[in-house]
């Protein structure tokens, strides 16, 4: 590992110390779901008012948010970023073009926590909010992603 | 890269108009419940199975996400 750069472990660890209300979407939750898909970052989505726990927290780790907490709150999203890249989406409530849309505290009432490392539970959103999140980007290879997360509803993590 | 020709990864990541997406996305639910369901399903059978926790599963994504870049960079300095 270079300078800069952190393990998945601490990522994890940081996430679920971090206090914050932060769903993991993404391809990184598909995989952690059992969806054999490559990626290059992390994406998150946090609760609006939870910005600054989760900056202080990566701080510690050297990761820097690309923006000031006012300007993420106002563009909806950021990126903490140094050797590794986490793109964090903030708003309220998003839809995508054809118009699904999901409230952030409704995605985290139905959350689902998967055990990343012994002792430490990290929150996904639903497979069914997971899809929706899905459809915002509206490219061909969501729609891989989304047969994948189709295939997963009704298995168990082993 | 010549005009109007795109890189195939260009396509595969550009948006699609709303109701282009739609229709692909039915269709894409359609497959799950057929031949191509049972093949993701076998898949990711063997993926918990042959990675059985979370970190295993996402250290092997980032190892195979580096040969793909690796490959493409060999692939692209190839076509120049």
């Amino acid at each position: 590992m270079q300078a800069g750069e952190f393990s998945d472990e601490d990522f994890f660890r940081a996430l679920a110390a971090s206090g914050a209300r932060v769903l993991l979407i993404g391809r990184r939750a598909l995989i952690l779901l059992g969806a054999p898909v490559m990626t290059a970052d992390y994406d998150v989505w946090i609760h609006f008012d939870d910005i600054e726990r989760l900056n202080a927290t990566f701080e510690k780790l050297d990761h820097m948010p690309s923006r000031s907490p006012a300007d993420a709150r106002s563009t909806g999203r950021y990126v903490l970023e140094n050797g590794e890249r986490i793109d964090v989406m903030l708003a309220r409530s998003k839809s995508g073009p054809a118009g699904r849309a999901l409230e952030f505290d409704a995605a985290w009432s139905r959350r689902q926590k998967v055990t990343a490392l012994p002792g430490v539970e990290i929150c996904l959103p639903s497979i069914d909010d997971l899809i929706t999140t899905k459809t915002w980007g509206s490219r061909p290879k969501d729609l891989i992603d989304i047969q994948f997360l189709e295939a997963l509803r009704g298995t168990r993590l082993p | 890269m010549r005009p109007g020709r795109r890189e195939p990864d260009a396509i595969y990541e550009l948006p699609l108009p709303a109701d282009e997406f739609e229709r692909r996305l039915r269709d894409a639910i359609d497959a799950v419940n057929g031949p191509e369901g049972v093949e993701m399903r076998e898949l990711i059978e063997w993926f918990r199975r042959r990675y059985p926790t979370p970190l295993d599963r996402l250290r092997y994504s980032r190892r195979k996400y580096q040969e793909a870049t690796r490959f493409r960079g060999v692939a692209s300095s190839a076509r120049r």
